[in-house]
């Protein structure tokens, strides 16, 4: 009764010894083109080599998954069209990842070059300020923070959007919001991250970073530094 | 007395010659001219929100720096064109442009971006007639990506607007010659809404299509044709899921990644020389006054002081012979007219020296600026190249891949080859940007 059915696993056997050794040549994209090769003959194969059994569909792995199943592709013996795909998919997502990722990396420094430099200019408008004898009407010309080069306040009422005048471009401490205290005075300080803050540490953070006055709001940042300090010092 | 005026009667038509040219050389002498501030003329802005599927976006290319090319560093002097200046010039003004275009809110992307940059709604470029502290001269061209020209090599050119360089924080407000880049944004509206708003989603569907069918040929090709008039048109679209459509669209985002990069580089080498530009073009607009005004100066002392001089010599003897009175008037008039002319003659040269001081103080000036400025283009056109090298080697292999889906999902299956390694940046040469 639980004797083995020998004929059975023979067959399997020799079934399996057949699918395995079939297309055994080095050069990975004769298999497939030397013409369609049936599906259901070849998921063992993939099977066999560890990846994934589901049948990728074309689509590709976002952002670069596991994508076993591509590298069988490229380097196992049986390819199907799917798989083919599924492989150039992934060299195209890794492709576009590796290029994102340097392109941020670029981006991010022009928006650090730009925020040095703009940090550089208020510290020597304010010194500028203090030194001037009279301002006279060019108080009344400097640009305001939000009016661009042509002298024209930044509305943007055609726009579904209003963009970043300077390219969209945010260094990575000005992407982050709290962080973003490029040209109002507090830049050229180390000012602490602020996801640890307390009540009153996020008060005084909030305050500075909404003060217009920038006398008042670099003493408001010094606050914030100062409590941030004895803060952590306890 | 009545007897001696009747005798110099006689000698008016000189004495009135030498008083006339005295008067006038005087008054040559003090003639400035008052510079008016301009009117001042600004973008006009946006009214209403423009549907996204018809907001253009906007490539501004570096412009032209309009260096003539066979003429030598003497003549280009007289000329005022300084070469390092104006490739600086040449970027800044797109900058400028680009920031106008922004702030009227009525387009979309506004970027500075080099000429490889094709697959953009609208395409501003540009070309340096002249530029000075004192004067700009712009030739502006603006087409679509349908190859419709909006703004034909039109000229557009303002004095500046001498407020802007009463003070450092008013040039920082207020480019000088704002009014030039204000002009040419509201004609670019204007040209812009002539069309109709089918006439701009094309635009837009176009630049899509284009650039796909640049990126994968084979797959995006035949969407695209041309009408009787030479403009690009939209044949057919392709299917909403299509696949090798969703994939190119993911790139061209990259693509613009890639030009908001290159913008930034414009816009803080800019901001970079924002400030010494500003000053130099002010110490420029002071000299070239001065040194007009001298000239000009010069040139009245010269004509009027020779006038009189020869005023003095040639007029004819008006007096009686026996008439001694009149006479003696005569012969001071003839001296003083002589002696006026020559003093104005000498003036007037002195004049001219004065000029050539001036302009070779503007040109001092603009050797140093000129020093100054020259590694920060360089700097600017290296970064740019060596971005928009890597991303077309990019393009390269990313139209590869694209070619292979396509065939894979034709049916005709390619081989897959293993991913190559990385590709170094090419190294940019220093003077890439000469």
């Amino acid at each position: 009764m639980a004797a083995p059915n020998y004929s059975l696993l023979v067959g399997a056997l020799l079934l399996s010894a057949g699918c395995a050794s079939s297309p055994s040549s080095p050069s990975r994209g004769q298999g497939g083109a030397g013409g369609a090769v049936p599906t259901a003959a070849t998921q063992p194969a993939t099977a066999s080599t560890g990846a994934a059994a589901d049948p990728v569909s074309g689509a590709a792995p976002a952002g670069g998954g596991p994508g076993a199943a591509a590298e069988a592709g490229a380097n196992g013996p049986g390819q199907t069209s799917d798989e083919r795909r599924a492989a150039i998919d992934k060299q195209l997502n890794d492709s576009l990842g590796s290029f994102d990722a340097e392109l941020r990396t670029e981006q991010q420094r022009v928006a650090q070059e730009r925020d040095a430099r703009r940090a550089t200019a208020t510290a020597d408008e304010k010194g500028a300020d203090k030194s001037a004898d009279s301002p006279g009407t060019a108080s009344t010309e400097a640009p305001q923070e939000d009016t661009d080069r042509s002298g024209v306040p930044g509305r943007h009422p055609g726009r579904a959007k209003p963009r970043d005048p300077s390219g969209d471009l945010k260094s990575e401490k000005a992407g982050k919001k709290p962080d973003d205290n490029a040209g109002n005075g507090a830049s050229a300080r180390e000012i602490p991250d602020g996801s640890d803050d307390d009540v009153v540490a996020r008060r005084l953070r909030q305050a500075a970073q909404q003060e217009t006055d920038p006398e008042l709001k670099e003493k408001l940042w010094q606050e914030y530094i100062d409590y941030k300090r004895n803060a952590q010092g306890k | 007395m009545r007897e001696l005026m009747h005798e110099l009667r006689w000698a008016r038509p000189l004495v009135l010659a030498v008083a006339g040219c005295a008067a006038l050389l005087a008054a040559g002498g003090c003639v400035m001219q008052e510079s008016k501030p301009l009117p001042r003329l600004n973008p006009v802005q946006a009214d209403r929100q423009i549907p996204p599927d018809e907001l253009l976006d906007v490539a501004v290319h570096p412009f032209d720096p309009g260096i003539p090319p066979n003429l030598d560093a003497k003549a280009l002097d007289k000329q005022r064109i300084n070469p390092d200046i104006r490739q600086a010039e040449s970027r800044y003004m797109a900058t400028l442009l680009r920031g106008t275009l922004e702030s009227s809110g009525q387009w979309g992307a506004v970027r500075v971006a080099p000429e490889i940059a094709q697959s953009i709604d609208v395409i501003v470029s540009g070309r340096i007639i002249e530029s000075t502290g004192a004067k700009l001269a712009l030739e502006v061209t603006v087409r679509d990506s349908t190859g419709r020209v909006w703004i034909d090599a039109r000229r557009y050119q303002s004095p500046p607007d001498t407020g802007a360089y009463k003070t450092d924080a008013a040039l920082k407000a207020r480019d000088p010659f704002q009014n030039v880049y204000s002009a040419i944004a509201n004609d670019m509206v204007a040209a812009r809404e002539a069309l109709q708003a089918g006439d701009r989603r094309d635009i837009r569907r176009v630049t899509q299509l284009a650039f796909a069918g640049d990126l994968a040929p084979a797959a995006m090709g035949g969407y695209l044709a041309k009408d009787p008039k030479g403009l690009v048109k939209v044949a057919r679209l392709p299917a909403a899921d299509d696949p090798i459509a969703t994939r190119v669209e993911r790139i061209r985002q990259r693509d613009a990644g890639v030009i908001d990069t290159v913008n930034g580089y414009y816009a803080n080498f800019s901001d970079q020389m924002s400030l010494s530009y500003g000053q130099w073009r002010r110490a420029s607009f002071e000299e070239i006054e001065k040194e007009q005004r001298a000239l000009n100066q010069a040139r009245t002392r010269t004509y009027l002081g020779a006038a009189a001089v020869l005023a003095s010599v040639f007029v004819p003897n008006q007096c009686n012979v026996y008439d001694y009175n009149c006479q003696r008037v005569q012969s001071a008039a003839r001296y003083g007219g002589a002696i006026g002319g020559t003093a104005a003659v000498l003036s007037g040269l002195k004049k001219y020296a004065d000029a050539k001081v001036h302009a070779q103080a503007l040109k001092e000036m603009s050797d140093t600026f000129q020093s100054e400025v020259a590694p920060q283009v360089i700097d600017v056109e290296g970064r740019t190249l060596k971005l928009t090298g890597t991303a077309e080697e990019q393009y390269r292999e990313w139209r590869r891949m694209l070619h292979d889906l396509y065939l894979e999902e034709n049916g005709t299956p390619v081989r897959v080859e293993p991913e190559p390694a990385p590709v170094p940046p090419v190294p940019v040469a220093v003077d890439a940007a000469h």
